[in-house]
């Protein structure tokens, strides 16, 4: 009986879906597109020169800043470069992935995954190895990024930038203005997550607003919740093991300016970041497996970073990130004991669209230099993208 | 079980009268380009309502793809766009953001460029690579600047604007006559009066401006970009100075939004004026629009 009272409903829903796809029709052929080679190649050349005051890698205690974050040696170094693909598949489905190639060799997806393009409603699904719309910088690719290097809170909480495979559905509110909310689940594998616990240890929930105050200034905001699950992972250079539950929340606001709204002479982009985690669980020496401490630990970061372009090619920023801030760390606990900061500025040029060399000084006192003292570094590195446009969202 | 069934129906129903009630309201058109946005409003009359993605005072090729832009093209029935690449560093990643269904190439999405009857200059022989600057492989994608290239555009937009669902056919036929009649006269006046300028040579700030040059009769003498794209240099704008002294020239043609110093340094250098013209319709409507233009140019060359 029931089963036939839903067959309306069902058949229905069917009529609906059928004319919903049937309004979307071929791959794009509108030469707007940068897909007209199909699928859409670009491949971004990156490396860099640095020099610096002391050679230690970053490190702050109780985050895993091992991997790629502050593994810039002095000297000649070459980034990753990303070689990024991306096209209609067919009427329903985007695909789109990025290879970062790491200069000692080795293919990495750094991103690879398919989108829904023909559901109705404004809803999109994504699947695949993605990065979070946890924040704003998050989801954006490290060359696009102003400085050189992701920022404390990024490189603390996030280990550089957080993604990793799952799901998403995302919805574009029939707002008047922009709204578009974000719903994640990843299998738990990266960092903060550890252990793929459940196969579902990390779920973020995201809203994402924007608007113009007026035809010359605009602004959007990201507020953005990540529940993360840890078995087992490691801390320490390795030598502690940590197992818990806990979350980073993070807020971001992004402003932009150009005068008359044309950004081509003139414009100004300030980010403001904030980020706090929150994480309770137990410690363990890696070794021995003997418990260590066990209580709930929590930290706060925040980056502002400013970019103004004086004429065209021309631009110069600065930014200040700091973490560590409103510590709370059980006795025992690997954690910092004292905030983390780092003052940079940077100017670049650009020789086109698609070519940029960019010259950074920045002051760390991170615990990268010996003891107390703060460290210098200088950074010049160079940055040129080939074949298709890149377009970059706001 | 029961209860969810009829909440279940509830919501499709609901959903489904949300996604018609587009039916038999002005079609809803987000312009890329003032001016096309201003002449589909001209020609559509009240089978429209136009918004427009860009001002005048914006460079068409470097557009902040703002949030706002993004909810402008969700909710549009209808992307009217110059195509040929133009947009190509701000539409593509506007429409994924959006993901509107009713925008496809088949659908809600007009690329004017393909108005049948319109003239493309600047279509490279050959190949092209990036060495040569911001190159259009399709050819060059100002015509918007040519007045007469309004009536293929309007004949395009109308014919296409009256595939989509729901578009009020007899107001957009009407709307159509009543501009071809108008705009024919006015194109008349405008050619007569811009014969002053045949022959004319002018030094121009980008390859914006072939098809206005095209329009009056007038010779490029030299662009300030060293290539299309490239912001000048000194020893460009040297070699342009030298180059005018044996060549004279009228003027010197930059868009209104665009710094003026490369411009004022050879004016300064070889006693061309400097005209500042507007690259896009404001509020006025195309007729002054296109008469600001030609005014202008008749004032610099006249001098």
């Amino acid at each position: 009986m029931n089963k036939l009272r839903f067959a309306p409903a069902i058949r229905l829903a069917l009529v609906c879906a059928v004319g919903a796809m049937g309004t979307q029709a071929g791959a794009s052929s509108l030469q707007v597109t940068d897909n007209r080679m199909n699928p859409a190649v670009s491949l971004i050349v990156w490396g860099q020169y640095s020099q610096a005051s002391h050679n230690q890698p970053l490190t702050l205690p109780g985050m895993p800043l091992g991997g790629e974050a502050g593994a810039w040696d002095r000297g000649f170094a070459l980034r990753e470069s990303e070689l990024s693909l991306s096209a209609m598949v067919d009427p329903h489905f985007y695909a789109f992935a990025a290879l970062a190639i790491a200069p000692e060799g080795g293919l990495s997806a750094e991103e690879a995954y398919g989108e829904t393009t023909d559901l109705p409603g404004g809803v999109q699904l994504r699947f695949g190895r993605f990065f979070s719309a946890l924040a704003y910088n998050n989801d954006r690719h490290a060359h696009v990024w102003s400085f050189n290097e992701p920022s404390l809170p990024y490189q603390a909480f996030l280990g550089n930038q957080y993604g990793d495979m799952g799901v998403r559905a995302a919805w574009l509110l029939p707002t008047p203005g922009y709204a578009e909310l974000f719903v994640e689940g990843f299998s738990g594998e990266r960092y903060p997550t550890a252990g793929r616990v459940g196969g579902q240890g990390a779920k973020v929930v995201a809203l994402r607003l924007g608007g113009d105050l007026n035809d010359e200034t605009s602004w959007l905001g990201n507020l953005g919740y990540l529940d993360a699950r840890s078995q087992d992972r490691l801390e320490e250079s390795d030598s502690q093991s940590f197992t818990g539950h806990g979350h980073v929340a993070a807020a971001s606001l992004v402003l932009t300016w150009a005068p008359d709204g044309n950004p081509l002479e003139r414009n100004l982009k300030v980010v403001i970041e904030a980020m706090q985690r929150r994480e309770a669980g137990a410690s363990v020496d890696a070794a021995t497996g003997g418990a260590l401490a066990s209580g709930t630990r929590s930290q706060t970061g925040y980056a502002v970073e400013g970019v103004y372009q004086w004429r065209q090619g021309w631009e110069g920023g600065l930014r200040f990130d700091v973490v560590g801030l409103a510590e709370q760390i059980p006795t025992g606990m690997s954690g910092g004991s004292t905030p983390a900061s780092r003052l940079s500025a940077m100017t670049t040029w650009r020789g086109s669209e698609f070519s940029k060399v960019r010259l950074e000084a920045s002051q760390e006192w991170t615990g990268r230099g010996t003891g107390d003292a703060p460290n210098t570094r200088v950074t010049l590195d160079y940055m040129l993208s080939l074949g298709a446009h890149g377009a970059h969202a706001f | 079980m029961n209860k969810i069934s009829f909440v279940k129906l509830g919501a499709v129903l609901g959903l489904a009268l949300y996604f018609s009630s587009a039916w038999s309201a002005p079609l809803r058109v987000a312009a890329t380009l003032p001016d096309l946005a201003a002449l589909t409003q001209e020609v559509g009359g009240e089978a429209v309502e136009v918004v427009r993605l860009t001002t005048p005072a914006q460079d068409p090729h470097r557009v902040i793809a703002r949030p706002s832009l993004i909810a402008k093209v969700a909710h549009a029935d209808v992307v009217v766009a110059v195509g040929m690449e133009l947009e190509s560093g701000w539409l593509p990643v506007l429409l994924r953001q959006a993901r509107n269904d009713r925008l496809t190439p088949q659908g809600g999405l007009i690329d004017a460029s393909k108005a049948p009857g319109l003239t493309i200059l600047g279509k490279p022989a050959g190949s092209v690579t990036r060495d040569e600057g911001d190159i259009h492989p399709d050819g060059n994608p100002h015509y918007t600047l040519d007045p007469r290239a309004m009536l293929p555009l309007a004949r395009h937009i109308v014919a296409q604007l009256k595939e989509q669902p729901g578009a009020d056919t007899a107001t957009l036929d009407a709307g159509l006559a009543r501009f071809e009649t108008r705009w024919g006269a006015f194109l008349a006046g405008w050619l007569k009066r811009a014969a002053l300028l045949q022959g004319a040579r002018l030094v121009l700030d980008h390859e914006s401006w072939p098809y206005l040059l095209d329009a009056v009769g007038a010779i490029e003498a030299g662009v300030l970009e060293p290539k299309p794209g490239i912001p000048p240099t000194t020893r460009h704008l040297a070699e342009l100075g030298t180059m005018l002294s044996r060549q004279p020239a009228r003027a010197i043609v930059i868009a209104d939004w665009r710094s003026p110093d490369a411009a004022q340094w050879l004016s300064d250098h070889t006693g061309l004026p400097v005209v500042k013209l507007p690259t896009g319709s404001g509020e006025e409507g195309l007729e002054a629009h296109f008469d600001a233009i030609l005014n202008r140019l008749l004032q610099a060359a006249a001098r």
